[in-house]
């Protein structure tokens, strides 16, 4: 059993993002003391996925598309206890990050589960999965929080708009994982990082496994402008006793033309 | 230029007003070519009227299961057939994972959650998107014969409408519904509890309940609130995951994305997966014990306070005046 789980580098909201700006010059998020990890989901797919070869076995291996630097995400993924890792080291604009990701499972001889974040913290589209299923030809499955059952006769559990519901899949498939009480993920030991220093970690040339000759490997969108839009609410805090407090609210609330 | 939309059997008429606003802010002035093809049961409404669009209906046969693949070819075919320029769909689960694929299938140029249009001095169509959980914007031009984009909710509700002279037409396409993937077999689904009154993606009001309420009967007090506003109770996530409410009620990044007239967050801390969904809000008030609470940051009015103070003094000042 193959599992493959795509994982990407985000600015970590966790740490202090209270200056989180534009640069007008390079159209790229500025902040002082960015700090990047693990995008959210991504780490949570990586645990959905560990859980379930932990009970059922099989061999994960974590992907990434970036430049030589983001392996640091990939050590992470060694840390979570993930059997291999493959960087696919862009080194310009080349195919789309699904399009590299597909290839890539191709080359490794396809899989049987594939599972993706369900959306990334910095851009935010959701389409990697979905475009990834596309192109290796498999069923989609949106926002997972659990797989159990064996080859041919998967089990996921699946996030819907108003509560869950299971769903029994025959086929390989990709999917996007979301949180959930059961898949917070584990965070790492020391030996755990330990051994994920020493990890080693495949690198495939993205021009390898897509090369520019191929047909529709362009990227259809050009980011024109990028700015915060300005929404610069200033708090007025309603001081004074409870009762004074209540009848400001229901001043301010009136002001609204709400509550009659 | 030729805008096709596609309602999937989920949206419900409020979405499909909101796909022929964002149809209708993205046509060239007194140029519109607006094609809607309805794949559910719905029922003629404003929205489709006012953008004198082109109605398709092609419901499903098979009433009930949804089949995104059945979905996805119908799109496609859809495609080939009116040759639009842009085409729409909401971006709620079902639109967020067939637009991308969709994309892929027609070499198509893919925005996500499009929350607004931006015409150039030469009249190229530009598309407005939110990153990074809303905190910026990106404008992105499409490079591709066609654009798919999904419509984040309550981006387009209020846009003006114009004032087409045409009525909506009803026409037929011949595309048959595919008979859907045995890849996949619905086994159980449970909905906790129901979703609580007044529909929160539409409420004027919303009273929204976090991890501060301690436990499920503080909603007991928000009910009220929200009784006397008009309004719908929403709640954070770990208010949900505490299981004090219902899924539905949930806003956020993973939740529902709301904009009513007056969003009031009352023990709620403010994470940006909780912002993501609300700061679109047109006013907020906070309600906290902890004064450095980033939800402060995000709000128009705060009060630092116990709720359980502050919720019933409030409500009995609201019934004071009317009475
Ligand atoms: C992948 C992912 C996705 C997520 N998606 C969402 C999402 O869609 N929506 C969402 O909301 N969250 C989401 N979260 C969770 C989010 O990160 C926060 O954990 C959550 O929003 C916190 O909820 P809260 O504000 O209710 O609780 P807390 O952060 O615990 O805040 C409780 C607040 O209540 C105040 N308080 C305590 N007692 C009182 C009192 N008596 N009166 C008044 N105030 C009081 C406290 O001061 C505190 O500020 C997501 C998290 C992850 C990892």
């Amino acid at each position: 059993m193959r599992l493959f789980v795509c994982i990407k580098q985000a600015l970590d909201w966790n740490s202090s993002t209270k200056d989180f700006r534009i640069d007008p010059a390079t159209q790229q998020v500025a902040v002082s003391f960015a700090r990047h990890r693990i995008d959210q989901f991504d780490e949570i797919a990586l645990q959905v996925a560990r859980q379930y070869r932990d009970r059922t076995g099989g061999e994960i291996r974590a992907l990434t598309v970036g430049a030589e630097e983001t392996d640091d995400v990939l050590r992470h993924a060694h840390a979570m206890n993930v059997d291999q890792s493959t960087l696919i080291e862009t080194t310009g604009q080349q195919a789309s990050t699904a399009q590299l990701l597909a290839a890539a499972i191709t080359h490794y001889g396809g899989a049987s589960i594939v599972l993706c974040g369900r959306t990334s913290s910095d851009n935010g589209t959701g389409q990697t999965g979905p475009a990834l299923a596309e192109h290796l030809g498999l069923p989609f499955i949106a926002n997972i929080v659990h797989i159990e059952g064996d080859e041919h006769a998967w089990l996921c559990r699946c996030e819907t708009p108003t509560g869950y519901e299971l769903l029994k899949v025959n086929s390989p498939f990709v999917a996007s994982v979301t949180n959930a009480a059961s898949n917070v993920p584990r965070a790492p030991t020391m030996k755990d990082v330990m051994r994920a220093h020493r990890a080693k970690i495949d690198v495939l040339a993205a021009a390898t496994l897509c090369p520019a000759s191929g047909s529709g490997l362009a990227q259809n969108t050009r980011v024109t402008r990028r700015y915060i839009p300005e929404t610069s609410r200033s708090c007025r805090r309603f001081d004074g006793a409870p009762h004074e407090q209540a009848n400001a609210l229901a001043l301010y609330i009136r002001s609204l033309s709400i509550g009659a | 230029m030729k805008i096709l939309a596609i309602a999937t059997p989920l949206d419900h008429s409020g979405r499909i007003d909101e796909l022929m606003h964002a149809a209708c802010a993205a046509a060239p002035e007194g140029a519109a070519d607006i094609h809607l093809l309805l794949t559910g049961e719905h029922a003629a409404n404003d929205g489709m009227c006012a953008a004198g669009a082109r109605v398709y209906r092609l419901p499903n046969p098979m009433s009930g299961a949804i089949s995104p693949d059945a979905l996805l070819d119908i799109a496609q075919r859809a495609c080939e057939i009116l040759d639009p320029a842009l085409l729409l769909l909401s971006a709620d689960t079902l639109g967020l994972q067939l637009a991308p694929r969709l994309a892929v299938r027609t070499q198509a140029a893919y925005v996500s959650g499009c929350c607004g249009f931006e015409r150039t001095a030469s009249g190229r169509l530009d598309f407005v998107r939110p990153i990074y959980g809303g905190r910026a914007l990106e404008v992105l031009e499409s490079t591709a014969a066609l654009t798919i984009a999904t419509i984040k909710p309550k981006s387009f509700a209020d846009s003006a409408r114009r004032d087409y002279t045409a009525n909506s037409t009803v026409e037929t396409l011949a595309i048959a519904w595919p008979s859907p993937s045995s890849a996949i077999t619905r086994m159980a689904s449970d909905t906790p509890h129901g979703r609580e009154g007044p529909d929160l993606e539409n409420a004027r009001v919303i009273v929204s309940g976090g991890r501060g309420l301690g436990n499920a009967g503080g909603y007991a007090e928000l009910r009220r609130l929200a009784h006397v506003l008009d309004g719908a109770v929403g709640a954070s996530r770990a208010a949900v995951d505490a299981g004090w409410i219902a899924a539905s009620s949930q806003v956020g990044q993973t939740g529902t994305s709301v904009a009513p007239e007056l969003y009031i967050a009352v023990g709620i801390s403010g994470a940006v997966q909780h912002i993501a969904g609300m700061s679109a809000s047109r006013n907020i008030i906070a309600i906290n014990t902890d004064e450095e609470a980033p939800i402060f940051g995000f709000a128009n009015v705060g009060v630092v306070a116990d709720y359980r103070v502050i919720i019933p003094a409030l409500i009995s000042e609201l019934a004071k005046k009317t009475a």
